[in-house]
């Protein structure tokens, strides 16, 4: 399979559409972190070269603080879980 | 033209070419809305109409839930969460205007998709407060000031330790995986501890390898932790 990367994505049997691999997944605290990590810093921006709703961008950002203070706090608390220490307040 | 809050507006996910399987007929996007295609040229953007609001988890869900259902018929261009179009003219503009970017980009990731893994040492030596105030030694005669300054250069130092363990578990990382010659970026660190992360572009033919790879990796290296995740659409390759 060293030459998968067929422009019509030929299927390889190792990883067809319904395999188990493609399971959510997405209330795994590990896969959180990396959701958030790429849906809201990752991916195509098409910024500046259309209109954008401003009132919708600004909610986003708005919410987004609300959003990462929740998975920073997360983390703080797999961290203590797998034997780090508590912050300092 | 003004927008006001709760006016629905058109929430983009992602870019493939036309004539790739659509979405299914009862696939729900953001708040359950119908998620449908948009044509232009070669290429097609799905879409929902969504009203403004702020990204809860449960929306981000939703939104990788679209993603990953696209990306298992074939590798999308995602975009990033959050950007919204006015009306359907407005994303045919879009396609329009990047179509040879994003044809060309969808030629170069061709059936790969992104798979991230994260490395943290394991059972952390906590021999030492990290926070120089936590620092209960005062050796007699020694001024506060002394002391606090002694335990941060202290920390500083430990710091330091740390980052460069960081780089040596990239090393090892990219050596390890060297013959696959994956596309590779670096992944933002993940709170407080020493964690690398990086995210690697792999052939679906090859993701089986890639996770027995790094399961190898792990059983090698006891001391440290692995969490692997994916397939995720090529966030951070495009």
């Amino acid at each position: 399979m060293t030459d998968a990367g067929a422009a019509n994505g030929g299927w390889s049997a190792e990883l067809a559409p319904d395999d188990e691999i493609w399971s959510d997944g997405l209330d795994d605290e590990h896969t959180l972190v990396d959701l958030v990590n790429r849906l809201l810093d990752k991916g195509v921006v098409i910024a500046g070269e259309v209109t954008i709703s401003v009132a919708g961008i600004d909610l986003v950002y708005l919410g987004l603080n609300a959003l990462l203070t929740s998975i920073s706090t997360a983390r703080e608390h797999l961290g203590r879980q797998v034997g780090g220490e508590a912050r300092q307040g | 033209m003004k927008r006001g809050k709760g006016e629905p507006v058109l929430h983009l996910y992602c870019v493939r070419r036309s004539h790739d399987a659509g979405p299914a007929g009862d696939l729900e996007g953001i708040d359950g809305a119908p998620v449908r295609q948009l044509f232009a040229g070669s290429l097609a953007a799905w879409i929902s109409e969504v009203e403004v609001g702020p990204p809860t988890l449960d929306r981000l869900r939703q939104h990788e839930r679209v993603m990953r259902h696209a990306l298992r018929s074939t590798t999308p261009i995602p975009f990033r969460y959050g950007q919204r179009l006015l009306g359907d003219e407005e994303v045919r503009h879009l396609l329009e205007e990047r179509e040879a970017d994003f044809t060309s980009t969808l030629e170069w990731l061709g059936d790969r998709v992104e798979m991230g893994v994260r490395i943290t040492p394991g059972e952390a030596k906590e021999s030492q407060p990290r926070h120089p105030s936590l620092e209960p030694a005062k050796l007699a005669g020694e001024a506060p000031g002394t002391a606090y300054l002694r335990a941060r250069r202290a920390a500083l130092a430990e710091a330091e330790v740390a980052r460069s363990a960081a780089a040596d578990l990239l090393d090892s990382l990219q050596e390890w995986l060297a013959d696959l010659r994956l596309p590779a970026v670096q992944s933002p660190g993940s709170g407080p501890e020493v964690a690398v992360g990086l995210a690697h572009l792999v052939h679906r033919g090859e993701v089986r390898i890639y996770l027995d790879r790094i399961a190898e990796l792990r059983s090698a290296r006891p001391d440290l932790r692995f969490v692997v995740t994916g397939p995720w659409a090529p966030y951070s390759f495009v």
